[in-house]
């Protein structure tokens, strides 16, 4: 009775997966392999027979592998970055915020109640030919006219798309830090450990499946981001995510914004993959 | 009687209940997307009356309107309007096939033909339309809808090249190629973010006069003309914004967004537009009655109303699009005196170049050429 009941606590989320995960993701499956009648929608073939595949032909030429490749490098960029800022200001927050520290967490996701597009709006605002920055320069003399492009650039993309996913690493970092036990640090001191030392071989390990939880936090969503490519890109900064909303939104041919989607779905899984187990085996090394 | 068992009978066969009817949710979720529209939707019978039979429905760009049309209508026929707006053509048309009832949709031309040609709205009684003959006499007959049976035209613009005077000295060539060669504007040119107009714009260079056309080695050659312009590119832009504020110097542009432009520019003397020899698209956007709207006549009743002297002018004047009346044309014409280049002639209207509803094949065709320009 009672573990029917437990049992019956997995039904709602159970439901919600399968319809809003499963049944929508085998519909790009099945929209990849269709092809379409006169209003653009697509027409259903039963499987094996009947598959159109020439939009898979499509993706497998050369056409959209800068695409592929940029989304990859722009969100390892990120990640990096992301890292490089984010795991110290945790660590700091988590080690030192003292009793506001919950504040300052507070205060570092505040931006974020704030609509996504809004705040690269702002990036506009303030880095466009005409925005904000140009208008110091100009006033300090340090050029302006003509403006300094800082937008359309490869680098505004990474750091719009830095901007946007850092809480997703700091807040899991933040986390292991603070899980972590001080007098392990106490102890690498007592042995004679010198501060990286002792960074090296205690704190990091210790800390490093924040690290990895925040690296695949913010890697998946940066890689399939279109907005920060849309507006602070050009068209040479065109990430995977522009392409597919391209084509839905270009002539609207479904079947082959669903073959990318899926080719793109199956590539980062298996770079995931990858990069999970590689993770794993880093973090039983570091704890030998 | 009572035992453990069948006590506990009861909430399974809820739960099983509730199984069942979270799988009928999910399959019904399933055939809404896989359904055909065109059985989903009952064929309706024609009011007979002309009284409002609920709120209106309204489906359109943001911002594509006078509101104080939309206000004055409400308040002379006492219904509300609802507004609903989509960001582009396909998701206007994705809404429409998926069978969301709106009231009156803004086709442009071509989607509003493939609209017809599926048999997707109503047939207009053109008795009860008694503005009907404000129309421009040859659009009373449209390519798109022989006899104006299930629209009536709203704007009309062509597709040129813009460019700023105080940012470009050299002189163009009316021609499609300015976007190409003019020496001043790489880093600063754009295009449309439109697949039918840059492909298109890219074959009458080309010297294709068949800007619909399907033939895979026409479109090819487009698109390698265009890769080969996109290092010039900034972006893809369809507003006036980057033109208004200065970060466009060249934009493959519509004539109404240029006027728009106009309105909002601090200096509007040095914006400037031509239309080129190769060939002028012209696009229009309509009116359409979908079979499914759920106020027909309350419909009926704002498309006259769209159609009345005084709606054409006042909207004519906001949106910077000429509607395509007689009021329209004209109030558009005095409008832009002081920019002669922006006049749309009548002849442009009548002779200029349509896109097509890309359809099967050709659709296949031209949106993976798009993604390569994109790409």
């Amino acid at each position: 009775m009672r573990k029917r009941l437990w049992h019956g606590f997995l039904v709602p989320p159970g439901v919600w997966l399968l319809a809003l995960y499963v049944v929508p993701l085998a519909i790009v499956v099945a929209v990849s392999w269709a092809t379409t009648d006169f209003l653009g929608s697509p027409i259903y073939k039963w499987p094996f027979f009947g598959w159109n595949t020439s939009n898979y032909d499509t993706v497998f030429s050369y056409t959209f592998v800068p695409a592929f490749l940029r989304s990859l490098g722009f969100a390892s960029a990120t990640t990096a970055l992301c890292l490089l800022v984010g795991y110290p200001v945790a660590y700091v927050i988590a080690r030192y915020g003292g009793r506001v520290r919950h504040l300052l967490v507070v205060l570092l996701i505040l931006p974020w109640f704030v609509d996504y597009l809004i705040r690269i709006y702002a990036w506009i605002a303030l880095l466009g030919d005409d925005g904000i920055v140009n208008g110091w320069l100009h006033r300090l003399g340090l050029g302006g006219n003509p403006p300094v492009q800082f937008l359309g650039t490869w680098w505004a993309v990474v750091g719009g798309l830095v901007y946007s996913y850092l809480p997703f690493m700091v807040l899991p970092v933040y986390a292991s830090v603070e899980r972590m036990d001080p007098s392990l640090i106490e102890a690498g001191k007592d042995l004679y450990g010198t501060p990286w030392q002792t960074f090296r071989h205690v704190t990091w390990p210790a800390t490093f499946q924040g690290v990895v939880a925040g690296s695949v936090l913010v890697f998946l969503p940066a890689t399939g981001d279109f907005a920060n490519s849309l507006f602070l890109g050009s068209p040479h900064t065109a990430m995977i995510g522009n392409v597919i909303n391209d084509v839905f939104n270009g002539g609207g041919y479904w079947p082959l914004g669903g073959a990318i989607s899926v080719i793109f779905m199956l590539g980062i899984a298996g770079f995931m993959v990858f990069y999970l187990r590689s993770a794993a085996r880093a973090s039983q090394e570091s704890a030998l | 009687m009572t035992t453990p068992d069948s006590a506990s009978a009861a909430p399974r066969t809820d739960r099983r209940r509730f199984l069942k009817g979270a799988a009928g949710v999910a399959l019904g979720t399933s055939l809404y997307s896989f359904g055909d529209p065109l059985t989903v939707l009952a064929a309706r019978t024609r009011p007979k009356a002309l009284k409002p039979d609920g709120d209106l429905l309204y489906f359109n760009w943001a911002q594509y309107i006078d509101q104080g049309i939309l206000k004055g209508f409400a308040k002379e026929y006492k219904v509300k309007v609802h507004e609903a707006n989509f960001t582009n053509m396909q998701g206007m048309l994705a809404k429409l096939r998926a069978g969301v009832r709106y009231d009156v949709a803004f086709p442009e031309a071509q989607f509003a033909d493939q609209l017809v040609r599926a048999n997707f709205l109503l047939p207009l009684d053109h008795s009860k339309l008694a503005n009907f003959e404000q129309i421009f006499k040859p659009l009373q007959n449209p390519w798109y809808d022989p006899g104006a049976k299930y629209s009536v035209p709203y704007s009309v613009w062509t597709t040129g090249i813009a460019w700023r005077s105080d940012r470009v000295n050299h002189a163009l060539t009316k021609s499609w190629n300015d976007l190409w060669t003019h020496p001043e504007t790489a880093g600063h040119t754009f295009l449309l973010d439109d697949y039918q107009e840059v492909i298109g714009m890219s074959l009458l260079r080309n010297h294709v006069p068949n800007i619909n056309t399907t033939a895979s080695s026409q479109v090819s050659k487009a698109v390698a003309e265009i890769l080969k312009l996109k290092p010039r590119l900034r972006g893809f832009t369809s507003v006036n914004t980057e033109m208004a504020n200065g970060t466009s110097w060249l934009t493959h542009m519509w004539s109404g967004t240029v006027y728009q432009a106009l309105l909002v520019m601090k200096h509007p003397e040095t914006l400037h537009y031509q239309v080129n020899k190769e060939g002028i698209p012209v696009g229009s956007d309509c009116l359409v009655i979908p079979k499914n709207a759920p106020h027909p006549n309350t419909a009926m009743l704002f498309l006259d109303y769209m159609l009345r002297p005084e709606s054409s002018a006042s909207n004519t004047k906001t949106i910077g699009y000429p509607m395509q009346t007689r009021t329209g044309l004209a109030t558009y014409s005095s409008l832009v005196k002081k920019y002669p280049w922006l006049q749309v002639t009548f002849d442009e209207v009548l002779h200029g170049k349509h896109f097509l509803p890309q359809t099967g094949s050709g659709l296949q065709l031209w949106d993976t050429a798009w993604a390569k320009i994109k790409a």
